[in-house]
Order: C-alpha cells, then sequence, then structure tokens
C-alpha cells in the first residue's frame, strides 16, 4: 500500500469526550428504544407504532457514525493539513449527522432511556410554560434558526475565524459545537421532529426554507472553488500528501461544500416533494371516500 | 425572580460547555501546539516544529512535521531532539520523535517527562533517504498560561454541582407521555 494512503488510514483520535458522549447517548437511545417496544408490545397501543420503527433506530446510529468519522477518524485528524478533509469534516457535521439523527426523532426515544427521576426533570424543561420551551418558542423560530444557521456557516468560512480555529483546539471545538447546534436548529423545523415547540410547518414551506438555503451553501463553495489564491494562509505552509498543491486542495475543499452539500439539501427537497404529493393524494382519495 | 432564574441557569449552561472544553483541551494534549519553527530548511528537508507544555504533568511536547524540497511528507526519516537547559549545556536530554505514538502519522512526535520550566535549547537531527539535516532553536517552557485552568476546572465542577442540586430539588412529576408527540 502507497506509504501516504496508509499513514492516512492509521491517523485515528480515540478523544475520551466524543467517545464517551456517542456512547452513552447511543445507549441511551437503545434502552429507550427497547422499553418503547416492550410498552408496544404489551400495551398494543398503536400510537407507539410510529414512534419507534426500525429505520429509525438505523437512521440514529448513522447519525452518531456521521459524528464519529467526523471527528475520531481521519478527517479530523488530517483536517489542520488538508483543507478538503476540513470541509468533509463541516458537511457530516452539518448536512449529515444532523438530519439523520433528527429523523429517528431522538427525543421522545432519549426520554424514555434515560432513568425516571432524569427524565422528569429533562421533560420538565419542555412542558408547559418552563423556561426553556418559552425560550425555544420565542427564539428558535424558522426564521431565527435559518439566520443563525446561515450566519455560523458563512461566519466559520471568513479567514480569520477560519484560521483561529486551526490555531486553537479550543476555538475548533467551539467551532464544530456551533455548527452542530445551529444545523440541529435548522434541520429541526424540516424534519418536524420533536420536541414540537412550535406548529409544524406545513410541506409547502418546509421546501421554501430549504430552497432559499441551497444558493446560501452553494455561493460558499463557489467563492472557495473559484479563487484565485489561498484563502487561508495557514495551509500555505503545511505540507501535504500526494503532491497536492495549496490551491488544488482549495479547490477540491470548495467542490466538496458546493455539490455533496447542495445535493444533501436537494435530496431533502425531493423527499418532501415526494411526501407532500403523497399526502395530496391521502387527502383526495379520502375526500373521494367521503363523498 | 423568573428573569434571575433563567439567566442563572443560561450561565451554568455556558459554563458546563466550558468545562466541557478544559476537559478536551487537557484530554487532547496530542494537538499540534505552539509553532516554534516553520518550514525551516534542514539539509535535505523542510522542518515544523510545535510544542505544548502540560501543567499537569511538567511533560513538554513535540510535534514535527519534516518534508523533503519537494513539499512532499517524509514518512520513514528518524528524528531524533535534544534538549539543553539554557547555561547547562552538560544536561542534554536526547530523544527520538516517532510516528508511533502520533495520532497524525504524517507527523513525529515524543514526549518529555517532568521538565524544569525555563529556557531550553532545542537541536534537531533528520537522518533519511535523502541525507541527513539539522535545525536548532531557543524556546520557553513554561505552563503559567496553562496551570490556571486546574482553579478554573475546581471553580467550573462547583457550579456544575450547584445547578444539579439546584435543578434535582425540582421534584416536578409529570407524565412524559404528552410531549412524546
Amino acid at each position: 500500500m502507497d506509504a501516504e494512503l496508509s499513514a492516512l488510514l492509521r491517523s485515528w483520535e480515540w478523544r475520551f469526550v466524543v467517545i464517551a458522549s456517542v456512547g452513552l447517548s447511543c445507549s441511551v437511545y437503545l434502552n429507550g428504544f427497547t422499553r418503547i417496544r416492550n410498552l408496544r408490545s404489551r400495551s398494543e397501543s398503536r400510537d407507539a407504532i410510529g414512534l419507534v420503527p426500525y429505520w429509525r433506530l438505523l437512521s440514529y446510529i448513522v447519525g452518531l457514525l456521521c459524528i464519529v468519522i467526523a471527528l475520531l477518524s481521519p478527517v479530523e485528524v488530517l483536517s489542520g493539513q488538508l483543507f478538503f478533509m476540513h470541509m468533509i469534516q463541516h458537511m457530516l457535521l452539518v448536512m449529515c449527522a444532523p438530519p439523520l439523527l433528527l429523523l429517528s426523532n431522538p427525543f421522545p426515544v432519549l426520554l424514555w432511556g434515560l432513568p425516571t427521576k432524569v427524565r422528569n426533570l429533562v421533560a420538565g424543561l419542555f412542558v408547559g410554560k418552563s423556561w426553556l420551551r418559552r425560550l425555544l418558542k420565542r427564539y428558535a423560530g424558522p426564521g431565527m434558526c435559518w439566520i443563525v444557521f446561515v450566519i455560523v456557516y458563512i461566519g466559520w468560512h471568513d479567514p480569520i475565524l477560519y484560521e483561529a480555529a486551526l490555531s486553537s483546539r479550543v476555538v475548533h471545538d467551539i467551532e464544530h459545537i456551533s455548527f452542530f447546534l445551529s444545523s440541529m436548529l435548522f434541520w429541526w423545523h424540516v424534519t418536524g421532529a420533536a420536541p414540537r415547540v412550535h406548529q409544524n410547518l406545513v410541506y409547502g414551506r418546509r421546501i421554501t426554507y430549504l430552497l432559499v438555503t441551497v444558493p446560501v451553501n452553494m455561493i460558499t463553495g463557489v467563492v472557495i472553488t473559484f479563487s484565485r489564491e489561498p484563502i487561508y494562509e495557514y495551509y500555505v505552509k503545511i505540507q501535504r500528501p500526494w503532491s497536492l498543491t495549496v490551491m488544488q486542495d482549495q479547490m477540491i475543499g470548495g467542490i466538496i461544500m458546493w455539490i455533496p452539500g447542495s445535493m444533501m439539501l436537494i435530496v431533502a427537497i425531493i423527499v418532501l416533494v415526494v411526501r407532500m404529493m403523497s399526502s395530496d393524494e391521502r387527502n383526495s382519495t379520502l375526500r373521494v371516500h367521503q363523498i | 425572580m423568573m428573569k434571575s432564574i433563567v439567566a442563572y441557569r443560561m450561565v451554568n449552561f455556558a459554563l458546563t460547555m466550558c468545562l466541557l472544553l478544559v476537559f478536551n483541551g487537557k484530554v487532547l494534549a496530542h494537538g499540534a501546539g505552539d509553532e516554534q519553527i516553520v518550514r525551516e530548511k534542514s539539509g535535505p528537508y523542510y522542518v515544523t516544529v510545535w510544542s505544548t507544555s502540560d501543567a499537569g504533568s511538567g511533560d513538554l511536547h513535540f510535534t514535527v512535521a519534516v518534508g523533503d524540497l519537494q513539499e512532499n511528507p517524509v514518512l520513514d526519516a528518524s528524528v531524533v531532539i535534544k534538549v539543553t537547559p539554557f547555561g547547562s549545556e552538560k544536561a542534554v536530554i536526547t530523544q527520538e520523535a516517532t510516528t508511533k505514538e502520533s495520532a497524525n502519522k504524517f507527523r513525529y512526535e515524543t514526549d518529555f517527562s517532568s521538565m524544569q520550566t525555563g529556557i531550553y535549547s532545542i537541536t534537531l537531527v533528520v537522518s533519511g533517504a535523502a541525507g541527513d539535516g539539522s535545525i536548532s532553536f531557543d524556546m520557553e517552557h513554561s505552563y503559567e498560561q496553562y496551570s490556571s485552568s486546574w482553579y478554573m476546572l475546581a471553580l467550573l465542577s462547583l457550579i456544575v454541582l450547584g445547578l444539579f442540586g439546584f435543578l434535582l430539588r425540582r421534584k416536578t412529576i409529570l407524565n412524559v407521555s404528552t410531549i412524546v408527540h
């Protein structure tokens, strides 16, 4: 095997905080999943049937895998050496992990996976007139989440902030946390996952919400791809494998951000269009039956 | 009253996040660290050296990137680091930096254990298929900037424990099924 490829594949960093967080959330989800399914078989309640089908479990696990790949694998280790690796990492944290995790509707399942006392404590933060619910209702509406997402997404690609993230581990971690949290808020309104603090957006609005995000991602990617000089000075002084020049590396990174990044949004739009059409079809069939 | 409780909880949340980050910094001391020399020519190689001072153990950690003159990484070189305390030239400590212990296998790393703080003269000798090269520089091994994080850690732990105590006192009995959908 090529020595550089071998070095790349062996570059893993076992970060305790990441392993512990992913392991804990996975075990809590599995516990909740099992408890809800057992509850269903005992009571044969139809309410729980739609809550935890196996595809949701799969979606959650793949979402966590995206986080593992982004934060522990060579993608993380080499993100300070190769710009395009850093862009893959951002795509995983922004465009892959959040929608997959939210598609699994994690909130109720995680709640059921917690011990009763903790469950009541956490659930208490989201019901009635709790401070967190009011805070989310007031400041985490679709418009605000979109603005926060766009500011965070574009903001961290500003050369000054980007260089700060590369030269400080703490700033780099803040960058990743802010990417992940802002994306979770953004995708929350697209997927309509619990906790449902706001009224769910109708399909048309969800599609518009995604459509207006496509140009944001695309423009950022295009600007990086077609830049005539290195945008981030940090990468100029770093040695890169496979004789990649700084401009080639930057161009590949820009393309990753532009095409696969936009593709995730477009796939979500297609899924929503299909669901909107099938729900329209169901409604019209129902009306025909009623007539 | 309500507003002050909300503010109190928000501050606690922010501090908890800081706590996680502080933990991150300590656990993950194998980051590249402070740049000591950047792309300096050393014989037939370009060398970049980063260092990290660990307040807890007093360890001085070095990360070295070696590249050939065409800027390709050199992965099979022998990298020896000699650390000499300023003013006592006889107390030289020599260690080899390797890719075995490093997370990033494109870089050579080594730890000098329990080093006294102070100024050191560092000499790096790189040997490989292309030939040998050496380079020297002076640096300060100081961890004052890091030691304050331990006090911060203790303070934050107390605040977080206080937060948990405060939250656990609230005995809210809730029907969870009302919010699952």
